[in-house]
């Protein structure tokens, strides 16, 4: 059973379709990043699989639950990080979370869950006072109560430092492993690259793709490029470097050669068959797609930037 | 009942934000002070004096405090976005409403009993007794009115998107029945019969003026603590002013909830 399931799921505000005919299925145990730029629909996506806006056609199935019934067995088993929410200022850290573990029937220790997300000393001090990185971190906190099989993060290392977002990608592993599945969105892709299973890219409401990282790295663009400059001559060795195993593709330019490669580890064999020609290795280059390019050119930001 | 937890929150919040402390502070100063006036006015003041002016000023007033305690309780939550933590939770939306009216009534009555508590011994002191019935006649009026104002204001609340709806209904609504709800019967009055009612109004025009909550509310009031005056008309006797209540009590939150219940929440 699919923790997540979406058939033509849609959303449409009068004339805005913000989310399109999504087809969406997020299996049991795993990792899966929902990007796409801000305004792509990822958050109106979440808000409808929680019943927080209602579908105007499709079905979202949850935990194997239509959206909007048994709302207290559903949700009680998913735990949310939601995106532009407001912590109650004037609550501690620790009343906000009593106030998820009444209502949760569940009896985890507010000081185990904030000593979890690193801010052990924030317990009885006003969420008003907490700097944004704090903040995301108590609500990390309140997503994590009751051990959820569902966790459901919207936008989770916005605000967080670096350290904040490793900490964060630390404990999403923790919690796979503990079992449960984490579905979250990011419109930075280099978030996903370490964590994810499998990716999901919107696009102006419409899934563009959907692929495991490395996956959609070779599909987006011709894979790993090698170029390496020769000292002199680069005659035959084109001829050479083309018959090794792996290489789709050799260009000559002046005298440095560039080959796409099916993969990192044609490499060593690309290198050793040019020196094993008379030709001397000026310099050479290797370089993968980041999947910050792919994601830019999936979502056609790729021509923005060079226009 | 886990709107209880919300409600909890809700109230803890208010107790927070200094607002139930100003409350109380404010009850006190305005029970007190108003039980003094006639003996500060005039020489042969009674305590009775003093409750009729103390009723008169909480009239207008019960329902502005009721009107800003509860008039942001749902919409203040949409516009922080803290309503979507919320309803990701295990929780429905009525009983985030209930949770919430509740919530918020508390911090309108309590501090309502407490003040009227302090001035007890204020106005034994000043006039050296203190009817019991008409007191508690009265304070329950307040209390019943200031709840009914509450969830009015709830209900307004939960109906809209933005606090600038909210406001605007609230301060619209309060106007009518505070200030031009008189007209209505009076203006009627005058078409029928080229004249404004005088001192003793048919019965027609009495009942639409017992429309309004500050009007039902000291009526139901009378008739928990002296009886239902069973020789008025009835649309006129006690219960009937109940049924009333009962409506303002309940219709604003019920299109509340509908209109919440139905709303997206981005």
């Amino acid at each position: 059973m699919p923790a997540i399931e979406t058939e033509g799921l849609t959303k449409q505000y009068g004339d805005v379709v913000a989310v399109d005919d999504l087809n969406l299925t997020v299996e049991e145990g795993e990792i899966y990043g929902f990007l796409g730029p801000n305004g792509a629909g990822k958050t109106t996506t979440i808000n409808m699989l929680l019943g927080l806006i209602h579908r105007s056609s499709g079905s979202a199935r949850v935990l194997g639950q239509e959206v909007g019934d048994s709302i207290r067995e559903v949700r009680g088993r998913i735990g949310v990080l939601p995106a532009h929410s407001e912590l109650y200022d004037r609550l501690t850290a620790r009343k906000h979370l009593e106030f998820v573990i009444n209502v949760k029937d569940a009896d985890d220790d507010p000081d185990a869950l904030l000593e979890r997300v690193g801010i052990p000393d924030a317990a009885d001090r006003p969420a008003g006072d907490f700097s944004t990185g704090m903040g995301q971190r108590l609500r990390l906190a309140m997503a994590l109560v009751d051990g959820p099989d569902l966790l459901v993060l919207d936008e989770p290392t916005s605000g967080l430092d670096p350290n904040g977002a490793r900490q964060m990608r630390r404990i999403i592993q923790e919690e796979n492993n503990r079992g449960a599945t984490v579905f979250f969105s990011s419109h930075i892709m280099d978030q996903v690259e370490s964590v994810c299973n499998r990716v999901g890219v919107l696009h102006q409401g419409t899934l563009v793709a959907e692929d495991t990282v490395t996956g959609l790295r070779n599909t987006a663009v011709d894979g790993p490029q090698l170029s390496v400059t020769l000292g002199d001559t680069v005659n035959g060795v084109a001829e050479r470097v083309r018959t090794v195993d792996g290489v789709s593709s050799v260009m000559v330019e002046d005298n440095t050669l560039q080959a796409s490669l099916a993969g990192a580890t044609v490499k060593g064999p690309v290198m050793n068959a040019v020196a094993a020609t008379d030709a001397r290795i000026a310099d050479f280059e290797f370089s993968e797609e980041s999947l910050e390019d792919v994601f830019a050119t999936l979502t056609g930001e790729a021509e923005e930037v060079t226009a | 009942m886990y709107w209880t937890d919300v409600a909890q929150k809700d109230f803890a919040d208010a107790v927070r934000s200094k607002m139930f402390w100003a409350l109380s502070g404010l009850m006190i100063l305005f029970a007190a002070i108003g039980l003094y006036i006639p003996e500060a006015t005039g020489s042969d003041a009674t305590v009775s004096d003093g409750v009729g002016v103390l009723s008169s000023v909480m009239g207008v007033f019960i329902p502005i405090v009721a009107i800003v305690v509860g008039y942001m309780s749902i919409v203040g939550e949409r516009e922080t976005g803290s309503v979507r933590m919320l309803l990701s939770l295990p929780l429905k939306r009525w009983e985030v409403l209930a949770g919430k009216l509740v919530g918020r009534a508390a911090v309108m009555v309590i501090p309502v009993l407490i003040g009227f508590a302090v001035a007890v011994p204020v106005a034994l002191a000043v006039y050296g007794d203190l009817p019991g019935t008409e007191y508690t006649e009265f304070v329950t009026a307040v209390v019943l009115l200031g709840a009914t104002f509450v969830t009015i204001a709830v209900g307004i609340s939960g109906s809209v998107d933005s606090r600038g709806k909210a406001l605007a209904l609230v301060v619209g609504l309060y106007a009518i029945l505070q200030f031009f709800w008189s007209l209505i019967p009076s203006g009627l009055y005058y078409l029928a019969n080229g004249e404004l009612p005088g001192q003793d109004p048919p019965t027609w025009v009495e009942a639409i003026n017992q429309i309004r909550p500050a009007e039902a509310a000291l009526s139901v009031s009378e008739g928990l603590w002296n009886g239902i005056s069973t020789s008025e008309p009835l649309v006129l006797q006690e219960w009937f002013a109940g049924v009333i209540l009962l409506f303002w009590l309940a219709v604003p939150v019920l299109i509340g909830y509908l209109r919440f219940d139905r709303a997206d929440i981005s």
